[in-house]
């Protein structure tokens, strides 16, 4: 069926940050929609990310609602920022572009011991330095030495696989979910082609919205003081946020199996989609497990290439300041994706299911207490790392109860208002250089126009979108944290 | 330039309709689209380097949807970016099409990259003949 002419939803007002689509909104839809937004930021959102969330109801095995966050924006398949939990045992799916192609995309945040005033003339060589030890951009490859024994077992061990390489201590796996590695990983189930992207990509940013920060945090930016002591936070603490994925391996392994889903979907699993994007297949089935597998290589490689970048920033950081990573306190607090599969338990009504969570730009959130959460962290819930524009900060915040409505799902940044070509056409990249110069943010960049697409007013209000998370109380505001360099590819 | 950006199609990615008079050139002009988004200065990408491959599908979706995977292959592992596409005539028609390129290595300092294609993707994917000439509408993980 095609939606092209569809008018905005009717919603139906759940609280003051939840709106619901009814399933009569496209024909097909197994269960509504919510989306969590205040009345502002639900009209700024395009109609298009409501087409796309309905088309998500509309799978088999799907629970309850699917979910749009704040951050929503329109992608392909899901809406990014979109949230969907599937039930294996009710023939619920397994869908690669549920997750998004850059499998396990994330943001880590590592802290330092520093403050403002100890680094405060030596930004530009730091920055400098940063963008030449970890290649960024369009063509620029690894400089690590990886053949193809090695890539598969990088991909069925991740973070793990990269301290044993000595890049990076066993702490540092304490504070990675699912203790640095996807378990159920399986490198014969990713093609050559997939090895072949990844080999000269590991320890490489990228480009697009990929960047790695050096951040101030500000005393009055401290919002939740016991929890920013607990976890090492202090005010005018220098710390370093990373945000990057997968990279081409991953991207190779949702297009292998999107081809091989597309063929098979219809004609073995009787599967209609609304988009072709949505291609699935039952989770339980041959396919759906060997993409399940394929996606844990994913998830380990992008783990890796962080870990990798984490190792970079360490040694450029000892080097410009002439103090060992341990002297400078450079510990990492969290490493969190916003694009995975992962399989939870969560309540359905009286009972409770082992559900497949699709989240494609939406931060696992997890409530004090829940397993997904590592041991250091598990009393108070999950760090949760919010990304927004290099021009305007960024958010450290801790999951919270209300997550339970969400299975355990909140936003990721701030969400793109402007698409990239209307960006570039708006924002001069080398004056938005400069103008952020003034302002005190040293940025390098492979490129002026990439820089452009990156600029704040390409993207929603980070401020308002996490009061939505945090007032809706699936997220609780710790601290934000304001940029004051960056890479970007 | 035989491509427009279709800015409501995608936020995050990059959505392009691309136009050529006729099957055979449809791929060739969406090269261009493909370099165009990737580089600043597509008109200074060589052709020293000569590849050939085939591309595979049962329909023109299909065949589109493997032809740009190609392409980001090539970019990836053997940084090329292609200049010249010559498809044989007729063979459009097949569920394999042979495909001839001339590419070069790609230089940052020549070419000015802008942002990086990682995929491409099924969503709203669609190849239209009418009267002959060809539209294709792709959007791009970017």
């Amino acid at each position: 069926m095609k939606n092209d002419d569809l008018k905005r939803p009717k919603f139906t007002k759940v609280s003051d940050y939840v709106f619901e689509i009814p399933k009569s909104y496209v024909k097909g839809m197994l269960v509504p929609a919510r989306v969590y937004a205040d009345k502002r930021l639900l009209d700024q959102m395009d109609t298009r990310v409501f087409e796309q969330i309905a088309n998500v109801s509309s799978l088999p095995g799907i629970q309850e609602h699917s979910l749009v966050m704040p951050d929503g924006h329109s992608g392909y398949g899901f809406p990014i920022g979109g949230v969907a939990a599937f039930d294996p045992e009710d023939g619920g799916v397994i869908s690669p572009g549920g997750i998004g192609f850059d499998i396990n995309c994330g943001m880590r945040l590592i802290l330092t011991n520093l403050k403002v005033n100890d680094i405060k003339n030596k930004i530009k060589e730091l920055v400098d330095g940063l963008f030449s030890a970890i290649p960024t951009g369009v063509g620029n490859s690894s400089r690590l030495n990886i053949n193809r024994e090695e890539f598969r077992k990088l991909a069925e061990n991740g973070s793990r696989w990269a301290v044993e390489k000595g890049w990076g201590y066993e702490e540092d796996l304490k504070g990675t979910e699912l203790n640095g590695f996807a378990d159920w990983a399986d490198a014969s189930k990713i093609s050559e082609k997939a090895i072949s992207r990844g080999l000269k990509q590991i320890g490489t940013l990228g480009s697009g919205n990929h960047y790695l920060e050096i951040q101030q945090v500000k005393k009055e930016n401290i919002e939740d003081e016991k929890i920013a002591e607990k976890w090492g936070i202090f005010p005018d603490q220098i710390v370093i946020m990373l945000h990057t994925g997968s990279r081409g391996a991953g991207h190779q392994i949702a297009t292998d199996y999107v081809q091989r889903f597309s063929a098979l979907s219809e004609s073995k699993n009787g599967i209609k989609v609304n988009d072709k994007e949505l291609v699935c297949a039952p989770f339980l089935s041959d396919e759906g497990q060997d993409y399940y597998k394929a996606m844990g290589c994913g998830v380990n490689i992008a783990l890796a290439n962080r870990q990798a970048i984490t190792h970079a920033v360490r040694q450029v950081f000892s080097k410009v300041l002439k103090r060992s990573p341990d002297k400078l306190g450079m510990e990492l607090l969290f490493d969190v994706a916003h694009n995975r599969a992962s399989l939870e338990r969560h309540s359905i009504g009286k009972s409770e299911k082992e559900l497949l969570i699709h989240r494609k730009g939406s931060t696992g959130s997890y409530a004090p207490g829940r397993k997904e959460i590592p041991r250091k962290f598990r009393k108070d819930g999950s760090p949760v790392i919010i990304g927004g524009s290099m021009e305007t900060g960024s958010y450290l915040l801790v999951g919270s109860a209300g997550s339970e409505d969400t299975f355990s799902s909140t936003c990721h940044g701030s969400g793109r208002t402007k698409s990239r070509s209307q960006a570039r056409k708006s924002t001069d990249g080398e004056k938005l250089f400069n103008d952020m110069l003034k302002k005190g943010v040293y940025v390098k960049s492979a490129s002026w126009a990439g820089l452009a697409e990156e600029s704040g007013d390409s993207y929603k209000d980070i401020d308002s979108v996490v009061d939505v998370i945090h007032s809706a109380g699936i997220s609780r505001k710790v601290c934000k944290l304001l940029p004051l360099g960056n890479i970007k590819g | 330039m035989s491509y427009r950006f279709l800015k409501d199609l995608s936020k995050s990615d990059v959505a392009v309709e691309i136009r050529a008079k006729s099957a055979k050139e449809i791929f060739g002009e969406s090269a261009k689209a493909f370099n165009g988004i990737i580089v600043k200065n597509p008109q200074l990408i060589g052709n020293s380097i000569k590849k050939k491959f085939f591309v595979r599908g049962s329909t023109m979706e299909d065949r589109m949807f493997d032809f740009f995977d190609k392409l980001i292959y090539y970019k990836d592992v053997h940084s090329i970016l292609f200049s010249r596409i010559s498809i044989e005539p007729g063979t459009d028609k097949l569920r394999r099409i042979e495909v001839k390129t001339a590419g070069s290595i790609i230089d940052a300092g020549k070419l000015r990259p802008i942002v990086d294609i990682k995929a491409v993707t099924m969503h709203k994917l669609s190849v239209v003949e009418k009267k002959g000439a060809f539209t294709a509408t792709v959007v791009f993980d970017v």
